[in-house]
């Protein structure tokens, strides 16, 4: 008979803490609407004598800029993937240190519904996935649900900048030339 | 034993509740850009020559063969790229022979030259021999103009030509 009683209170606990997870709606999986993306400013580090080390900090002007445009009352997921290293000619079958190098990013965002290249308010992130509400929501109690998707009904948007810096570190015998990869930047609503 | 069933039938109902409704939904509101990330890899200084010097056609009446580096469109315009924002010193020299294409006679050619870390000859500053530090541009540049004079009383007729060598050094 004791034992019976264990079991079943143990199993009590587990369905606690399903409900907590189960409050969470994901309302962006009832829009159809994408969010749209911009971008203003590629990263271009410039030039690089082989054997130094250049940075691009977010605040610099050169990094690169990234505008999403989307209903502010959402919640977004971004999810960056990032290349190692760039590539002579944008060859990434190159696995040799003559014609590649090794390249870090930096990242941050804005969600203060601002303009681009402002960098009050920025915050830095250092995953390569985040998820933030569209327009950053202060104190107080929760907001109400949002508006409901209606036809020719044009919803609400907001902006939000992502900014993205890096460093190159060359190893000093790289082949002259040009180098380059790409980023990927996905947005999915939450 | 009868309780304990229907209690693990609620944990599996609960956790599946939120995939449910994204599969009736149907729609993923998603998008993807790519940003490209470009630099150009040098293996130190780097000159190239953008256009040679031109004199046009010369008088023989003249006495004097001169262009000025910060002025005349015939200056020859040299790029330099390296480290961005280096300090550099930059040594030439001074005097060479130009020689009459065919044989003949030489002229003694003394060059001028100017610079400037950006493409704007108006504004570059004349380089002496031995020339204080500059600086390259923050993207790694450094512009010349190339001038200078020669006499040339008495000499023949023909076309002339001769070369210039300029050294940059990082400090």
């Amino acid at each position: 008979m004791n034992r019976n009683v264990i079991v079943v209170s143990c199993v009590l606990f587990v369905v606690t803490s399903f409900e907590v997870r189960a409050q969470e709606i994901n309302f962006g999986s009832y829009y159809s609407t994408t969010a749209d993306l911009f971008v203003e400013r590629n990263l271009s580090f410039g030039n690089i004598v082989a054997g130094d080390t250049k940075t691009i900090a977010i605040g610099s002007g050169d990094e690169a800029a990234l505008n999403i445009e989307a209903i502010r009352f959402l919640d977004i997921f971004i999810t960056i993937t990032t290349p190692a290293f760039v590539y002579l000619d944008g060859n990434d079958l190159c696995v040799s240190a003559t014609c590649r190098s090794p390249i870090t990013f930096t990242f941050a965002y804005n969600n203060t519904n601002t303009f681009l290249d402002n960098m009050v308010g920025n915050t830095s992130f250092g995953t390569s996935t985040v998820r933030i509400p569209m327009v950053r929501r202060g104190a107080g109690p929760p907001k109400p649900p949002p508006t409901p998707e209606i036809a020719l009904v044009s919803l609400p948007l907001a902006n939000v900048f992502l900014y993205m810096g890096g460093q190159i570190v060359t190893s000093g015998s790289e082949t002259a030339g040009s180098y380059s990869s790409t980023v990927t930047i996905e947005i999915i609503y939450n | 034993m009868r309780n304990l069933l229907a209690i693990l039938a609620l944990v599996s109902g609960v956790s599946f509740t939120p995939e449910i409704a994204v599969a009736q939904n149907g729609q993923r509101t998603d998008n993807n850009v790519t940003v490209s990330v470009s630099t150009s890899i040098r293996s130190s200084v780097e000159l190239i020559t953008i256009s040679n010097m031109n004199f046009g056609r010369v008088n023989l009446d003249a006495n004097e063969l001169r262009l000025d580096p910060r002025t005349d469109a015939g200056a020859g315009v040299m790029k330099a790229t390296g480290r961005p924002n280096a300090a550099i010193r930059v040594s030439f020299l001074e005097q060479r022979e130009l020689i009459r294409i065919g044989g003949g006679s030489t002229i003694n050619f003394t060059y001028t030259v100017s610079g400037a870390p950006t493409d704007n000859q108006l504004t570059s500053e004349i380089l002496s021999r031995e020339n204080r530090t500059l600086a390259m541009s923050r993207t790694g540049e450094f512009y010349f103009w190339i001038g200078g004079f020669a006499n040339i009383n008495n000499i023949q007729f023909g076309a002339y030509q001769g070369e210039f060598t300029i050294e940059i050094e990082y400090l």
